[in-house]
């Protein structure tokens, strides 16, 4: 039986290169990253202008690209390198920072929007290094992220909780931080759909609401809602298709070859050259 | 305040400006709102730039987008930025800029600035299109230096220092 990530190594150990690659080239991890991106960003209540987002634990820029396509401007964090480096070649829009959330990054007060985090916050649960206080470390990141919103500013912080011991703590902390909010759980009772968000907010401001809106329930197809542990840590399967000579990708290839002989400046090939992008519309 | 909440819909507008193949670098905006998070310092801002590698890159211009951004300035602060990335050579003599090198921003921001055409595309270009690839940023008070490598500011802290 396949063992969280959590359990195996820190963050900035298991998303190494080889993990990170494999993390940021799965079209499913893909679809159900963006999903839930644009899920945090209907719930930030964000006004009809462009904004300025924190992205808590970017990775490899998954969420990063819902947050441009929404037309928003970014700043996005991570712990791991390798996620980063990979976020560079997606030439995200965002600028990238190398920080360890539980070290509670800091920036100039009531300077971002919204903020939003897919899938990290349940990093912070565990004792990565003999001296971590998960509970101080929560504390910290909660007590900055608090200081950077606007008044009235919203963060939607999806995770992976692993029990509800968890939930509690990860709320008990934003709480003693001033933050008002709470849960907000996407489909209870699909175990493979559930989502959590903990959907908070720094002060109220306007007519901004006090409450938080309640879960989606409802048909889900579950099936492409989740990746199964085990997908992250088997053996690479190979990709390999065949291919015509003249596909899409040969064409561009060569368009860059040709530039490179022009002498452009070119970046190399890579797996990523010419790969299909999310559509737009 | 903010006008009323809406739920969040796709804007029209392409933000999709970045040439192909140039992967972005640290930004001045972000340099902006970037503090030392060191345990102790109280007020670890603004970072001082010492740049070794840096790159103009265009981004087509919205005029909405930047000035969103105004608001959420420290204004003396991007001066100064702007003073320490002269001291890149390439940028101090323009030759990697677009020609009238580096744009001269005025002393204090404009009252109407959000009319002010001129203004705001001389800030797009001093917020978005000017990229730290390879430098330090040190903390004024207590001297701490971070180093950015390959476009990414390293802001990882050392145990005793959280």
């Amino acid at each position: 039986r396949m063992s969280r990530p959590e359990h195996q190594a820190p963050p900035e150990v298991f998303y190494n290169d080889e993990e990170s690659a494999k993390y940021a080239t799965s079209s499913r991890m893909i679809e159900i990253q963006t999903k839930m991106a644009n899920r945090a960003l209907e719930l930030l209540l964000l006004p009809d202008r462009p904004c300025l987002l924190l992205d808590i634990g970017c990775g490899s820029g998954i969420s990063g690209e819902a947050i441009t396509d929404a037309g928003h401007a970014w700043i996005g964090y991570d712990i791991s390198g390798s996620m980063l480096r990979i976020a560079g070649e997606r030439e995200v829009d965002g600028d990238l920072v190398l920080s360890d959330a539980g070290q509670g990054l800091r920036f100039r007060p009531g300077t971002f929007d919204g903020a939003i985090s897919i899938s990290a916050l349940q990093w912070l649960c565990n004792c990565d290094k003999r001296n971590h206080e998960p509970f101080k470390r929560l504390r910290l990141f909660f007590d900055r992220l608090y200081l950077c919103l606007r008044k009235g500013a919203r963060a939607a912080l999806q995770f992976y909780p692993e029990t509800a011991g968890q939930v509690e703590m990860i709320t008990a902390a934003a709480l003693r931080a001033g933050f008002g909010g709470g849960l907000v759980v996407d489909y209870p009772h699909s175990a493979k759909a559930k989502k959590h968000f903990l959907v908070i907010y720094a002060g109220l401001s306007g007519d901004m609401p006090r409450s938080i809106p309640a879960g989606l329930q409802g048909e889900i197809d579950e099936h492409r809602e989740t990746v199964a542990n085990a997908q992250r840590d088997r053996a690479k399967k190979k990709r390999g298709k065949k291919k015509d000579a003249g596909t899409f990708r040969d064409k561009v290839v060569g368009k860059k070859e040709h530039q490179r002989k022009q002498g452009l400046g070119v970046r190399k090939d890579t797996k990523y050259t010419a790969r299909a992008r999310k559509p737009k519309f | 305040g903010p006008s009323p909440a809406q739920p969040a819909c796709p804007r029209t507008r392409d933000v999709r400006f970045r040439p192909v193949g140039r992967p972005l670098a640290m930004r001045l905006l972000t340099h902006n709102l970037l503090q030392c998070n060191k345990k102790g310092v109280a007020n670890g801002f603004p970072l001082i730039i010492r740049p070794v590698q840096m790159k103009y890159e265009e981004s087509p211009y919205d005029k909405e987008f930047v000035s969103s951004m105004v608001p959420k300035l420290e204004y003396d602060a991007l001066l100064r930025a702007l003073q320490w990335v002269r001291e890149f050579p390439p940028f101090a003599t323009g030759q990697a800029l677009p020609t009238g090198g580096l744009p001269e921003l005025p002393s204090a921001l404009p009252m109407e600035y959000s009319s002010d055409e001129e203004f705001l595309k001389k800030l797009h270009l001093v917020l978005f299109d000017l990229h730290l690839i390879d430098g330090v940023l040190v903390c004024p008070e207590s001297g701490r230096e971070f180093p950015v490598k390959d476009r990414i500011p390293n802001m990882l802290l050392n145990d005793d220092e959280v």
